[in-house]
């Protein structure tokens, strides 16, 4: 008699990515943008990263301008792989520091998942510690990019997603919060951030 | 061997698809057999790690060249640590062959290069979404049991050996399709048999077996081979579905596959098929595709039975893509692969036929005539009282049986059995004389006796009714017998007690 079998269940993990910046804010356009390029390159490349992550990224209006499930998984296009379940293990804020100050008292950012804050634009490093000290979140980093390149943000990006994955591969689903927590408080990220300022709690 | 860091060349760095940071090489003098080699540097170069890579460099270095030639076809087995300042931070590997990757479209990077893993295998539909040359669909089973034959091949190598594979999961293989090869990648975490060193232990997603789903540390042949079956269940199951739930593989490999997976992902590490059983299994089943199916057996239990009743017909087929069955009433049941049973209800006499085919042909066997007899009428007779043996023979008194079935009045069910297969109605009895010796009391009847003359003249009415009119006459005559015997004991009763009466009168008078 057939029997179904007790096997451990995919939950997928999610990155939460927030625009928070007012419209027409070209300099944070191009940041969002170089990440959801550079995400759904690595979705062609990997199927099994569309089984393990979803990345997301809202405007700071409330919509969703970009999903990995349905804009990345090929062969399988339209929404209807997203009634699986997943868990946000991390969450990304980019966006100007006033901008940030405005709206993050509603956010809606979740307290316990992992935080970082890409502050960009003139003055992001005098606002660093107010929009530091903004969010709740128990383990957070912000960071302070007054450059006009995506690059370091990229990078950034790129590593904490290498990372979360590389434990995802290798079937630590339990420790899904823990990993992105020490990994953006890590010092070995704070070695990439040469010539940012930045805060970690 | 030990390579220096600073000796080694660095062609291009990449994220290796189990999300180690790698980088290719220029091989080192002495190590490999080509020009390039794989530095994949230690993830936690803790000394377990160290230890345990230094002792598979070891082990391959000790066998025999043949056996190291197949070693190195099936795996990317370390080659050398590679040391930066007297400690090791890495170990060097052969490279992955180009027929072992796949060229694709990005949106946004255009075309890139990528190890084929076993996910490209999984997600056929990705793979034609970004212009894979390679694209095996999920419905080819023929094919995915071919890779999944050079997987448990693979493996059987190390196990038999005494090597422990440890993260055995979709992206530790990559395959080719010319030939039908695989390779395994991401070796450090085997262990050779006798290594007691302290060691990392990883289970890829998806791949947690059993006995580790509370956070167990155990790696050892039980665990490979649970990771073989689940990784196998995924290669043959449903694409759509991840992972794909073992009962879709019914549809899709035979009922000792079925039974191979339920050993193999089951709590007894023990009961798990070995990888020789995966082997022998997968490649007798590449064989067995490559000819028309065989029907090994096949038959019906029972052999004969009742009309509608229900029967079991089973077979064992080898080879089979398609399988169906055909009735004798001509009703066609499309099976399973994994199917080797089906109960029906027998309706007709008749053989049975089972078709089999794929892509080489079709087999198809019957069997013997299977009879479906009819169930004899069943027929409920109230003996009456003497005084109502003239209506004793109604027939099918539902008011009696309404008190006496389980499951109350309605015999709506009957109708359909007796309407096909119902004998005659017995005849109603001729008009007969009542008996006219009211007086005789009850007690001195000799109830056995005239039982056993109801008995015997029923039976015999009863059968003879079935042959045909002259149950009738024979009902008839029977029943002028039992009469003439009746009256003839109630005569002698009736005699004798008017003989006490008129002794006891006598005796008065006297």
């Amino acid at each position: 008699m057939i029997e179904d079998f007790e096997i451990e269940t995919m939950i997928r993990s999610h990155i939460d990515v927030r625009s928070l910046a007012d419209d027409g804010m070209s300099q944070t356009f191009e940041y969002i943008a170089q990440l959801t390029d550079w995400f759904s390159d690595e979705c062609a490349r990997r199927p099994i990263l569309s089984d393990l992550l979803v990345l997301s990224v809202s405007r700071s209006g409330g919509g969703a301008s970009f999903d990995s499930l349905v804009d990345c998984v090929y062969g399988h296009p339209g929404p209807r792989r997203r009634d699986k379940d997943f868990r946000t293990v991390l969450s990304v804020v980019v966006g100007p520091a006033d901008s940030i100050l405005a709206r993050a008292g509603d956010s809606g950012i979740d307290t316990l998942t992992p935080l970082l804050v890409w502050v960009v634009g003139d003055g992001s490093t005098d606002a660093l510690l107010t929009v530091h000290e903004r969010f709740d979140a128990m383990t957070r980093r912000t960071v302070a990019d007054e450059s006009t390149s995506p690059l370091m943000f990229m990078s950034t990006c790129q590593t904490l997603v290498h990372q979360l994955v590389r434990g995802l591969i290798r079937g630590v689903p339990s420790h899904h919060d823990s990993s992105c927590g020490s990994l953006v408080e890590s010092a070995s990220l704070s070695a990439q951030m040469r010539g940012v300022g930045y805060a970690v709690s | 061997m030990k390579v220096d860091i600073a000796e080694l060349s660095v062609l291009r760095s990449f994220v290796a698809p189990d999300g180690n940071p790698s980088s290719e090489v220029k091989a080192p003098k002495g190590v490999g057999r080509g020009f390039r080699c794989l530095f994949r540097e230690f993830d936690n170069a803790h000394g377990g790690a160290v230890a345990n890579v230094q002792s598979l460099i070891d082990f391959r270095q000790k066998l025999p060249q043949a056996e190291r030639a197949t070693l190195d076809a099936l795996f990317l087995w370390p080659l050398a640590l590679v040391e930066s300042e007297g400690h090791s931070v890495g170990y060097l590997t052969a490279v992955v062959k180009p027929r072992f990757e796949e060229r694709v479209r990005t949106p946004h990077s255009g075309e890139v290069t990528v190890p084929r893993t076993l996910d490209w295998l999984n997600n056929p539909d990705h793979a034609r979404a970004v212009g894979a040359s390679v694209v095996v669909e999920s419905h080819d089973i023929i094919l995915r049991v071919a890779y999944c034959a050079q997987i448990a091949r693979a493996i059987h190598f190390v196990h038999s050996r005494g090597v422990v594979f440890g993260d055995l999961g979709p992206l530790q293989v990559v395959t080719s399709d010319s030939p039908i090869d695989v390779m395994l990648v991401g070796t450090e975490f085997m262990r050779v048999g006798g290594f007691s060193g302290e060691q990392q232990r990883v289970h890829s997603v998806g791949m947690c077996p059993t006995e580790c789903a509370r956070g167990q540390t155990v790696h050892d042949v039980g665990t490979d081979r649970f990771k073989l079956a689940a990784l196998f269940r995924r290669i043959l199951g449903e694409a759509e579905e991840s992972p794909a739930p073992l009962f879709s593989l019914g549809a899709r490999i035979d009922n000792e596959g079925i039974g191979m997976f339920d050993r193999g992902l089951g709590t007894d590490p023990h009961a798990r098929p070995s990888a020789f059983e995966w082997y022998s299994y997968l490649y007798s089943q590449t064989v067995s595709h490559s000819a028309p199916p065989v029907i090994e057996m096949f038959e019906v239990l029972p052999e004969h039975g009742l009309r509608y009743q229900s029967i079991e017909v089973t077979w064992r087929v080898r080879g089979h893509r398609r399988l169906s069955l055909e009735s004798p009433w001509g009703e066609v049941h499309a099976l399973g692969i994994g199917a080797s049973r089906h109960r029906l209800t027998l309706k007709q006499s008749g053989q049975f036929r089972l078709v089999a085919s794929n892509g080489h042909g079709t087999t198809e066997q019957s069997t013997d005539i299977v009879y479906a007899f009819d169930p004899p009428a069943v027929r409920f007779v109230e003996v009456p009282e003497l005084g109502d043996i003239a209506t004793a023979m109604t027939g099918l008194d539902s008011t009696f049986l309404a008190e006496q079935v389980v499951q109350g009045p309605e015999f709506n069910w009957l109708d359909g059995n007796f309407g096909a297969v119902a004998l005659p109605e017995l005849p109603r009895l001729p008009e007969l004389p009542q008996f006219d010796s009211v007086e005789v009391p009850l007690r001195q009847i000799d109830w056995e006796g005239l039982t056993s003359v109801v008995d015997h003249a029923m039976r015999t009415a009863e059968k003879e009714a079935r042959y045909g009119n002259a149950g009738l006459l024979l009902l008839r005559r029977r029943a002028g017998v039992f009469f003439s015997r009746a009256r003839s004991l109630v005569a002698t009763v009736a005699t004798a007690h008017l003989r006490v009466r008129t002794r006891r009168r006598s005796s008065r008078r006297h």
